[in-house]
């Protein structure tokens, strides 16, 4: 089975990206998206590519793994993109066909459109890359902190999170072996219709949410018997602190986003 | 010369570019017997029999499995044939039940063969009771049968298949005592019935007692082929790959006894050994 969605992105290295406070990564990443959706014109856009382009060259990881973020979501992209084109109406029309017509607007919207894509995936493959996935639980965690205020269970909730990342290569271990299992008992994933495909999973499903319930049984037994209590505040063995680059670089968020309002504003 | 059933030559498996789990290996299978494979974690067993069953194909050499050879470039659709004659039972082969009664559970692998439901009911009925699973509990849900129930039950949808070649990846692995003696005695009945199997263990007392012949694998590498007398008359070997010999083995080199001549392998042997020798005094037996 395949786990690089979940840990194979992470790109090991000590750059000022890696470094920074995951909390801060997490809420400029959103930060970023959410600039993303407010631009329109070409100089906003520009503003963003810049600065997107600049945190790759400081992550100072291999561009291709930020392109295999993109890759994998291409289709989707290329037929979004492709609908956005031929069912747009304004401009010049290029070329008509029933309800469908290419339009000078229509491809202009289109290319908006993909390059939106384009930085908000790598914009977030920035964090994958950058960030272990136990700091981001950590981080999670700490930016769910204040909702405690709203009864909600927030270490509860931290802690599933944790446990659920500690099993995601014990469960991809399963999956392996009771595919094998029932590939030894004659099944084979890789033909036959998408029906049968699908009923093929079956064999494996099953098999994998009964250990899944009976584990996370024996674990709660577990857990209980050394005293765990969800009630309790806990302590944390990783902490995070707050760094001056992470001030700084909080500082070029919001100088990125002035001048981002400005350009909207000019544009 | 007993013929071999399956024939490794040469055999080299990597994950990946360059993390060998096995180096040019070279070995064969006695049919009709049972062959202990033994080593620790990490040693390569599961690999040589994922290969041996066409889970994976090799990297490099062959794998000669009643006659059909297996290579690097071997095709997945050649690799049907080759799971009818060869049956493997996983470590914990309980995980993989799945179906709604213990008999359509065990028709499964028939049917993904091609039997229709017919034949693959007979083929299912056959095989649980040849492994004494009683009739009441055909159309439970596996879910609900004890421990050693639900792993017959897993073994008879792997014979259920009428393979030739079985093989067991520690099959007494968590079961209690009364489970795994009758676990063994089902293994060796099996056995008398004309399968070849290949079985991985950890516990020498099984080696010594079952096997007619024993490969041992370190760090991907065979390190002895034999048989378990063989193999547990050297104890710088055994003491080279961290094995432990048996404690009748261990008794008997304690005792430094000349009349344990042959071997005592089982602490069945050693008792009659020891009594013989003490109701016939001083006698060398």
């Amino acid at each position: 089975m395949d786990n690089r969605a979940l840990f194979g992105m992470y790109f090991p290295g000590n750059s000022l990206i890696h470094r920074l406070d995951p909390r801060l990564k997490m809420v400029a990443c959103f930060w970023f998206v959410v600039l993303v959706f407010f631009a329109h014109g070409w100089a906003s856009n520009l503003l963003l590519i810049v600065l997107l382009l600049a945190v790759i060259r400081l992550s100072r990881v291999v561009f291709a793994k930020y392109w295999a973020g993109v890759r994998g979501l291409m289709g989707v992209i290329l037929f979004t993109a492709l609908i956005q084109a031929l069912f747009s109406s304004g401009g010049t029309v290029y070329w008509q066909w029933g309800i469908m017509a290419v339009t000078s607007a229509g491809l202009v919207q289109a290319v908006l459109l993909m390059l939106r894509f384009f930085l908000i995936i790598t914009g977030s493959t920035v964090i994958t890359v950058t960030t272990t996935p136990l700091e981001l639980a950590d981080a999670i965690a700490a930016l769910l902190k204040p909702l405690k205020v709203l009864h909600l269970p927030v270490n509860q909730l931290a802690m599933m999170l944790s446990i659920a990342l500690r099993f995601v290569p014990t469960i991809m271990n399963e999956v392996t072996m009771i595919m094998n299992a029932q590939r030894a008992r004659g099944v084979d994933f890789n033909s036959g219709s998408l029906l049968k495909r699908a009923k093929h999973l079956v064999p494996v499903l099953i098999p994998l949410f009964v250990a899944a319930f009976k584990r996370a049984e024996e674990l709660a037994v577990a857990m209980e018997a050394r005293g765990y209590d969800p009630n309790q505040p806990r302590t944390k063995y990783r902490q995070l602190h707050w760094q001056r680059r992470d001030s700084l670089a909080l500082a070029v968020l919001v100088f990125v986003t002035l001048a981002f309002i400005g350009l909207r504003i000019w544009e | 010369m007993v013929e071999p059933a399956v024939e490794y030559a040469g055999l080299g498996f990597a994950y990946g570019a360059d993390r060998w789990a096995l180096r040019e290996l070279s070995t064969t299978i006695p049919a009709g017997q049972l062959t202990a494979l033994i080593g620790h974690t990490g040693s390569g067993k599961s690999t040589l029999m994922e290969l041996t069953d066409g889970l994976l194909l090799p990297t490099s050499g062959t794998v000669t499995v009643f006659g059909q050879q297996i290579t690097a470039a071997t095709k997945k659709k050649e690799l049907a044939p080759l799971r009818k004659k060869v049956g493997f039972v996983f470590q914990f082969p309980e995980h993989q039940l799945f179906a709604d009664s213990v008999l359509a559970d065990v028709m499964f692998g028939p049917q993904n063969l091609g039997a229709n439901p017919t034949s693959a009911k007979e083929a299912a009925t056959a095989a649980l009771t040849r492994l004494g699973l009683p009739a009441a509990l055909f159309d439970r849900s596996p879910f609900e049968l004890s421990g050693g129930q639900q792993r017959r039950v897993a073994l008879a949808g792997v014979l259920a298949m009428n393979p030739q070649l079985l093989i067991l990846d520690e099959p007494t692995a968590g079961l209690d005592p009364t489970g795994q003696a009758e676990l063994l005695s089902l293994i060796t009945e099996l056995k008398a019935q004309g399968l070849t199997i290949i079985m991985i263990t950890h516990q020498m007392e099984q080696v010594a007692r079952l096997a007619d012949t024993v490969r041992v694998l370190d760090g991907g590498q065979l390190v002895f082929a034999g048989t378990p007398a063989d193999l547990f008359a050297q104890p710088d070997l055994l003491a080279a790959h961290h094995l432990t010999p048996p404690a009748a083995v261990t008794f008997a080199k304690q005792l430094d006894w000349a009349a344990a001549d042959p071997q005592p392998l089982t602490a069945a042997t050693l008792a009659a050994q020891l009594a013989k020798q003490l109701k016939g005094g001083t006698g060398n037996g």
